[in-house]
This record gives structure tokens, sequence and C-alpha cells, in this order.
């Protein structure tokens, strides 16, 4: 008819009439507004035409005036179509459905892989990723990125320094290293002890060596603290000099602590985008990010599909912008004081080994400059200052060769 | 009388109002494309269908299509679409 395309989505059926008033039952069709194409004699008394898949009902009824016999000769259109698949091709929802369940499969965790671990911290990265819902048999995108997972396990873990994460197929594999991991002792070849810094000696711990200072010496840097050579003269030997060499050592700390200082903060209002990414390209699906802050930070969270080893050209994208406020502090000087000492201290310990005490301090400089607070702190800091330092063969042999001088 | 006098005035108006004439009259239009297609309004009703004659009443007498191949395209109460070859289109009078 008008639109055979539409015909075709409605579903429409060929049918056979039979009778001696074909003519008029034509006609009744016509008033009844029945639409009615493609009509054609095939034989004698016979005529096919073609009839909208709901009039069929109306067709039925005009027939019974004209005493004609119907028949359906063939099914076209969506309608049918459809309903053959449903009926007879078993085959194509299986297909369908065996794609679906290897989809599933290929973005489900399937395995977990601790390493570097001891028993116990391995215990507890276990216990930890439970918490954050790493486990077997979850889908991947319910998991958060690798990023997160690293971050939350390096900070609710106390034992790791450092933890690695991998996401490789199907399989999280977990480096992690350990703070308190026994350190593999290197045997250590002759060598000399001697200061790393200058300072003055408070204690001495020497477990093997001729100590060639005492306690309240002031060493320079470089200077001999113990000596790999031991035994009387003429009858040397060398040694791994080992031991701990305490003394008091200074640092000198400048901080500079701004009196005013803006930052931004959020304000609590943000807004969702979400976007479907399909070959590169971003299609929103929700939320059209109509909200726009002044000062926002955004972050972007991207989930990816994956088909058996395939990463599939889809993914799934949320947008979260949130609003922030620039936010000025303004802090006292006394105050500032204090911060800028805290820092100093903080700035320090990062700088010294876990063994390292803090004596005390001296405030050398104390001054505003330019809107900033400007400390400067004398620590007094007592520490192992002893460095290995290798006896080369030359000196060994210049040992040797005074020794035959004295002979 | 009665009849003539309303012929007479349609007729009248038919040609000085320039109204067509198949709407003033009830008279068919036909419309054909080639020999491809014939289209038929204003007909009064299928009075039998062959492959190779249609036979339509009218408001007065009837019209005779010959061709071959035909097939009904559309058919509406006052209206025919027929495809096939068109080869005569004849008048049958009443009387």
């Amino acid at each position: 008819m008008k639109n055979q395309w539409l015909n075709y989505f409605s579903g429409y059926v060929t049918v056979r009439a039979q009778g001696k008033q074909l003519e008029l039952f034509l006609n009744a069709c016509a008033r009844k507004k029945i639409p009615v194409w493609g009509v054609k004699r095939s034989r004698d008394g016979v005529i096919s035409f073609k009839v909208l898949r709901r009039d069929l009902g109306l067709v039925r009824e005009a027939r019974w005036q004209h005493r004609c016999k119907l028949s359906i000769l063939r099914r076209h259109g969506v309608p049918f179509v459809w309903r053959r698949l449903w009926n007879n091709n078993g085959l194509l929802f299986g297909a369908a459905g065996f794609l679906v369940i290897i989809f599933l499969l290929s973005n489900m965790v399937w395995g977990i892989e601790i390493e570097g671990a001891s028993a116990q911290t391995e215990n507890k990265v276990w216990e930890e990723l439970d918490k954050q819902g790493v486990k077997v048999g979850k889908f991947l995108w319910n998991v958060d990125d690798l990023d997160t997972i690293q971050r939350n396990l390096t900070r609710q873990v106390d034992e790791i320094t450092w933890i690695g994460v991998q996401l490789d197929g199907t399989k999280y594999k977990l480096k992690v290293v350990e703070k308190n991991a026994p350190e593999v002792e290197k045997e250590a070849g002759p060598q000399h002890l001697v200061a790393g810094k200058k300072a003055v000696v408070t204690k001495l711990f020497v477990e093997t060596g001729k100590p060639l200072i005492e306690v309240n010496d002031y060493v320079q840097k470089g200077q001999p603290l113990v000596s790999g050579i031991i035994g009387k003269e003429g009858n040397t030997q060398t040694v791994s000099a080992k031991g701990d060499i305490y003394g008091e050592t200074w640092y000198k700390t400048t901080v500079e602590v701004p009196l005013e200082k803006t930052f931004s903060m959020y304000t609590g209002k943000e807004d969702e985008l979400y976007t479907i990414g399909l070959f590169g390209a971003q299609i929103p699906v929700w939320g059209f990010g109509e909200k726009t802050f002044t000062q926002q930070t955004q972050e972007v969270q991207t989930k990816t599909f994956r088909f058996l080893q395939w990463e599939l050209p889809l993914s799934f994208q949320k947008v979260t912008k949130r609003e922030t406020t620039e936010v000025l502090r303004k802090y006292e000087k006394k105050d500032a004081m204090a911060i800028a000492k805290e820092l100093a201290e903080e700035r320090l310990a990062r700088q010294l080994d876990e063994d390292a005490t803090v004596k005390g301090y001296n405030v050398l400089q104390q001054q505003v400059k330019d809107g900033k607070v400007v400390l400067t702190l004398h620590f007094q800091v007592v520490e192992n200052i002893a460095v290995p330092k290798p006896i080369l063969q030359s000196e060994e042999n210049k040992v040797k060769d005074t020794e035959n001088d004295t002979n | 009388m009665k009849l003539k006098w309303g012929r007479k005035i349609s007729n009248f108006l038919a040609r000085h109002l320039d109204l067509p004439d198949d709407v003033m009259m009830d008279l068919p239009r036909i419309t054909m494309i080639g020999q491809l297609h014939i289209y038929i309004e204003n007909h009064r009703g299928l009075l039998s269908f062959e492959d190779d004659e249609i036979r339509l009443l009218l408001k007065q007498g009837q019209l005779l299509v010959r061709g071959k191949g035909f097939v009904i395209k559309t058919i509406l109460p006052e209206e025919i679409l027929v495809e096939g070859k068109v080869e005569q289109v004849y008048y049958l009078s009443e009387t």
C-alpha cells in the first residue's frame, strides 16, 4: 500500500480465495475499507490477494456473505518471522546465551595471587581484599580499579611498604614489599668504618675492628672510626670492621609558612555523568553535565569490558564533578611558628634513619618576611654515623710494605 | 424534468465556475501511466475481474478495460488502481 515497509513490520498474509462471487467479495472488502492489494486471478474462480494480518478477521467476516473459501498461502512480515524464530530456533537463543555467559565469565575475577609476603602479612592482605570486595567470582566492573585497591591496601595494612597490583587477564597479581623484611646481610669484604658526617661521638659499639676514636671526640666527615686492620704491628690482619658509632650531628632546617593560604574545599555539591564509550567515542547516557560549577574537580572512573582475552571497544565511564570553593586560611604569627616547627620536625624525620633520635633544637632565626613566617631551626640528633669503606688492595699492600720496612 | 434541470445546472456551473467535471457530474476520472497503470476514480464497484479483463460499474454504464496480467494494487470504495498491460478501454453505455 502506501508504505510497504510499514506493512512488513505489522505483518501481512497472502490469501487465496475460491468461489463464484469473488468480485462482490472484493467490493465488500473495499466498502469496509479493508486495505487489500496485489489482487491476482490465478485460475478461473480462484484469486489471491494480500491483506494485513490485523484485517484478516474482517476479511473472514466478509466472506460469509459471498460463499467463498479462504486459505492462507503465505505469511509475511516481522511478527511471523519472529514467531518462526521463537518456535524453531532454540539454537539462536542458545548461541546468544552462550555469548552472554562467555562475556560474563570473561569479566569475572578468577584468581588472586599474592607474592612476596610472609604468611601473616598475606593473611592480612587477604582480609583486607575481602573487605574491599575483591574476591574470586566477583565481576570486574564491581571491583575498584587497580590504583584504588593499591592505595587502600597500602593504607590499611601496616606491614607493607609497597604493594603492586596488576590485573593479568582475570587474575589479580599482588606483589608485596614488606616493611620488616629481613634484610639479606651481605657478607662484607674487608672494610673500615668511617664517619658519614661530622659529629661528636657519644657512644661506641664496635663488633669487630680496632676503634680509633673515643667518646666525645669530634670527627670530620670521612675520618676513619674503626680500622679493619687489626693485630699488632708485624702481625696484622684485615677484617670487616663492624659496629655502630653514635654521634651527635647537627641539622639546619629552614621552613617557610605563609600566614595566609588559600586552598580549595569541597562544597558537597556534585554532578554525575555517565557515558558509554564505543570505539573511542563517548556517548552520554545519563546526566548530561548540565551543572557547571565555577570551580570543580573532576574524577573519571572507567570500566572496560572484555571478551575472552580481548578488550571490547566498549567501556562505561562515570565522571563525577565536585564543586570546590577557595577558602582563605589565616594564621596568627604564634600558630604559624608552631606549624613551622612541626613541619621542620617532620621534614627532619624523613631524612633520618629509624634509629636516630632528636635530642633537641635551637631556634636560629625567626622572622616574618613577605607575609611568610621563616623559621630556621638547628637540631641536635644522635645517630649512627658509621659508614663502611672497603679496604683497597693497595692499602693492604702498603701496610705490609711498612711492616717489611720496619723489619 | 427535475433531473434534466439538475443536470443543466451542474453543467452550467462546471462550465462557468471552472469546476472539474468529475466533481460536478460524478463522472469517472481515469489516469493512465503509459500502459502500465490505470487508476480509476469514482467507480461504483467491481463487476468482474479476470486476468485480461476488468469490468467496472459506473454511475452511468460500465467501463471495460482489456489488457494482460492485471493485478489490483489498491481497491477502495470509489477508487481502483490496476497494474498490468493496458490495451483497450471501453465505455459500455446502458442503452
